[in-house]
């Protein structure tokens, strides 16, 4: 039951790491390392519990520290991948003053970008977020309307100062 | 603002975008969205960013997961280092046999010592590759006879064999069967075999080299001489495990002196 439990969300995982970390590599280690831990605890898992919520607060502790020991510094994307994978060609006369959706995400606090990433991609309800990332659920929805107005301004109107990092 | 006609808090428009609004508050949101041009924009810029995170990175969830990141593989990986313990201890405990054993024997620069261990390993590979692929036929004699198997085996080597007991380690007695050696002399095999059905031999010949040696990783297998006994252990496994292997081996038929 356990480890198909952890198969089943291996790909969720996978998909969050990608999208908070930007970098094929560094979110495989990270889901490796999620996916490790949750074995090694094997015994604080709930079967009736929530597995979902459990292993992304898991990998949220592992990004945090992750993060934490590198310092502010961002995530090293691999030139080609910031060419190809994760940037698409502008389509819309926005795009020539806006920021890239992720470059844009780039710009916000993590604890914003964690909110509107869990809420886009995984579609978890802001109490399953609150669970996740152990705040209250107000909290949630003030991170997630503050971050997306933020995003939608950094997308129309470019970054306040013009950040260039390779 | 006062002629706003509907009143909605900014979070409850986001609410409403993920679905996860009451009905009796959606229809204010909507009728606030339809009364207000701007809110309209933003309610589809916020909509839009949703749609946009899903088509970058959405794709990753379908693609197969790579081999590091099975579940399976981890937790194999896990009760692999678990090894590691009583591993780390046969590491010391044959740093010592090494020290002790093979200088007290003159060991180093012995060449005749190498080609002792080395023929023997070779005799072991040899008889773990013609037998651990067979599926009917592994062995002659299964482990439901096990005693009968022992006793055999004894008699033809004329020794005190025993079969180690790898249980610990996952490993299953398959059986054993009787070999030629060297000059005509007898061998015997042990087969051993896990839930994956990986295959490890032990294997025992009567070899007279007139020394004794701790344990060395010689051409695959993990071989020791005793004066006039060769043993090797190998298999379908990585090195640290065998050594975990060769441990136990050794420990059984260690002589009692």
């Amino acid at each position: 039951m356990f480890l198909q439990e952890l198969e089943q969300w291996s790909p969720n995982l996978r998909r969050y790491a990608r999208a908070l970390t930007r970098n094929a590599e560094q979110a495989d280690d990270l889901v490796q390392d999620c996916l490790e831990r949750a074995l090694s605890r094997r015994h604080l898992w709930k079967e009736d519990g929530n597995t979902r919520a459990w292993l992304f607060t898991i990998m949220h502790n592992i990004h945090a520290n992750d993060t934490r020991r590198r310092g502010s510094r961002p995530a090293p994307v691999p030139i080609d991948d910031q060419d190809g994978h994760y940037s698409r060609p502008a389509s819309q006369q926005s795009r020539i003053v806006g920021l890239e959706l992720t470059a844009a995400l780039e710009e916000l606090p993590a604890e914003q970008r964690q909110v509107i990433l869990l809420v886009a991609l995984e579609g978890m309800s802001y109490g399953q977020v609150a669970e996740t990332v152990g705040i209250a659920q107000g909290t949630v929805m003030s991170r997630l309307s503050r971050g997306r107005e933020r995003l939608r301004r950094l997308m129309e109107e470019g970054a306040p100062s013009l950040r260039v990092v390779k | 603002m006062n002629d706003k006609p509907y009143e909605i808090d900014e979070t409850e428009l986001h609410a409403w975008i993920d679905g996860q609004l009451d009905s009796d508050r959606a229809g204010a949101v909507e009728a606030a969205i339809a009364a207000d041009a701007e809110l309209a924009a933003r309610a589809n810029a916020y909509a839009e960013q949703n749609r946009e995170i899903r088509a970058l990175f959405g794709g990753v969830a379908d693609e197969p997961l790579p081999e590091r990141l099975r579940v399976a593989n981890i937790a194999s990986r896990q009760s692999r280092r678990r090894w590691l313990i009583p591993v780390a201890a046969s590491v010391a405990w044959l740093a010592i046999g090494l020290a002790g054993g093979w200088l007290a024997n003159g060991w180093l620069g012995d060449r005749a010592l190498v080609d002792a261990s080395r023929h023997v390993a070779q005799e072991a590979m040899s008889a773990h590759r013609v037998y651990a692929v067979e599926v009917l036929h592994p062995v002659e004699v299964f482990a439901d006879q096990e005693a009968h198997l022992v006793k055999w085996l004894s008699k033809r080597l004329g020794r005190d064999i025993r079969t180690p007991d790898l249980a610990p380690l996952g490993f299953q007695l398959v059986g054993g069967r009787l070999l030629p050696a060297k000059g005509g002399e007898p061998a015997a095999q042990f087969m051993y075999e896990d839930q994956t059905g990986r295959r490890v031999t032990v294997y025992i010949s009567l070899y007279e080299s007139g020394q004794e040696t701790a344990f060395r990783y010689q051409d695959g297998a993990f071989v020791w001489l005793e004066p006039e006994m060769g043993y090797a252990i190998t298999g379908d496994i990585p090195r640290e495990p065998l050594l975990a292997v060769s441990n136990i081996v050794y420990e059984t038929f260690e002589p009692t002196h």
